[in-house]
C-alpha cells in the first residue's frame, strides 16, 4: 500500500506532539515511516525539524558535548544555563563524549551553538595565523 | 808715304770736298733722301708707332690701376676674410661655450637620472628587504602559533583530567552568563 508523502514540517510538528504526550513507541513508527518513502536520508533534517517543533512548545533538545562524562553538578549547571538562554520550560540533554575536545563543552539547541571547548580555542588560535 | 802725297795734291788743286773724298752731288742726294725718309717716318711710321706706344702705355696704366684695384679688392677680401675669421672665432668660441653648456647640461641630466635610479633602486631593495622580513616575520608567527597550539594540545590532552574538565566547563558556563 503506497504511503501518501507528508511535509516534514507536519511530521515534525505531529511526532513533537507525540513525543510530548508520553507516546514513546513513535520512534519505530516514524522510523518505519521513513524507511517505506524512502526518506532516509531526511532523518537528521527530520529530527532537527522535531527538535525545533519541541523547542517552539518549550522542550528544548540541546545536545552537549564534552571530552569527559559531566557529573551531575555539572548538568544541572548547564540545563539551568539553557533554560535561561532559551527561555525553554523544560531542557532534554543529548549528552556526548568526544575526547579529542581537551576540555570544556560544546552547546547546541535547535538554531544556535556554543563551542566553549579548549579544541575549538585552539582552533582559534590557529586561526590567528596570517 | 801716298797719303802725304794726295793731301799736297789736293791742296794743291783748292778743293776740299774733292780732296775729302766727298761728293757734294752724292750728299745732297742723301740729304733729300734723308729728309725724304724722315717725313716718311713721320707722317706714317711714328704716329703709329706713338699710337702704339700710348695705347701700351694705357694698357700698362689700365694695368696698374687693375692692380692698384684688385690690390684694394685684395685688402678689402682680407680684411672681410679677417672678419669673417674673427667672427668664425666668436662662432666658434660660442659653439664651443655652448657644446660644454649642453655638454654639462647632458653630464647633469645623466647624474640626476643615475641618481634617481639609484634612489629607486635603493628604494626597491628597502621594500624588497621589508616585504622578505614581513614574510619571515609571517613565517615565524604562524610557526609559533603552530607550535603553541601543538604545545598546548598535547599539554591539556594530557592535564585535562575529568575533575578538571568539570571546571573548565562550570568556568565556561560562568563566562557566558
Amino acid at each position: 500500500m503506497a504511503l501518501f508523502r507528508i511535509s516534514r514540517r507536519k511530521l515534525a510538528d505531529y511526532y513533537a506532539g507525540e513525543i510530548l504526550a508520553g507516546h514513546e513507541d513513535v520512534v519505530p513508527q516514524l522510523a518505519a515511516y521513513l524507511m517505506e518513502t524512502n526518506r532516509l536520508r531526511e532523518v537528521e533534517l527530520i529530527t532537527r525539524d522535531i527538535e525545533a517543533a519541541l523547542a517552539r512548545r518549550g522542550v528544548v533538545v540541546a545536545e552537549v558535548a564534552s571530552a569527559h562524562a559531566l557529573t551531575e553538578a555539572t548538568k544541572d549547571a548547564v540545563v539551568a544555563y539553557l533554560k535561561k538562554v532559551t527561555s525553554a520550560a523544560q531542557v532534554e540533554v543529548k549528552e556526548l563524549v568526544e575526547p579529542d575536545l581537551l576540555g570544556g563543552v560544546r552547546l547546541k539547541v535547535p538554531g544556535a551553538e556554543m563551542d566553549a571547548t579548549l579544541k575549538r580555542k585552539i582552533m582559534k588560535l590557529r586561526a590567528a595565523k596570517v | 808715304m801716298n797719303i802725304l802725297t794726295q793731301f799736297s795734291t789736293t791742296e794743291s788743286s783748292g778743293n776740299v770736298f774733292t780732296a775729302l773724298g766727298i761728293d757734294w752731288k752724292l750728299l745732297i742726294l742723301q740729304i733729300i733722301a734723308f729728309l725724304i725718309l724722315v717725313w716718311i717716318l713721320k707722317r706714317y711710321v711714328y704716329p703709329w708707332l706713338i699710337k702704339s706706344v700710348d695705347e701700351r702705355q694705357a694698357k700698362i696704366e689700365e694695368s696698374t690701376q687693375a692692380a692698384d684695384e684688385a690690390k684694394a679688392k685684395a685688402e678689402a677680401a682680407e680684411q672681410d676674410i679677417e672678419k669673417l675669421m674673427t667672427q668664425a672665432r666668436k662662432d666658434a668660441k660660442a659653439i664651443v661655450a655652448t657644446a660644454k653648456d649642453e655638454a654639462t647640461a647632458a653630464v647633469e641630466a645623466a647624474e640626476a637620472k643615475a641618481s634617481t635610479r639609484a634612489d629607486k633602486i635603493v628604494a626597491s631593495a628597502k621594500e624588497q628587504i621589508e616585504k622578505d622580513v614581513i614574510a619571515a616575520q609571517k613565517t615565524l608567527h604562524n610557526q609559533t602559533i603552530d607550535l603553541v597550539a601543538s604545545a598546548t594540545e598535547q599539554l591539556l590532552g594530557a592535564a585535562v583530567d575529568s575533575k578538571v574538565d568539570q571546571k573548565v566547563v562550570a568556568r565556561a558556563i560562568e563566562d557566558v552568563r
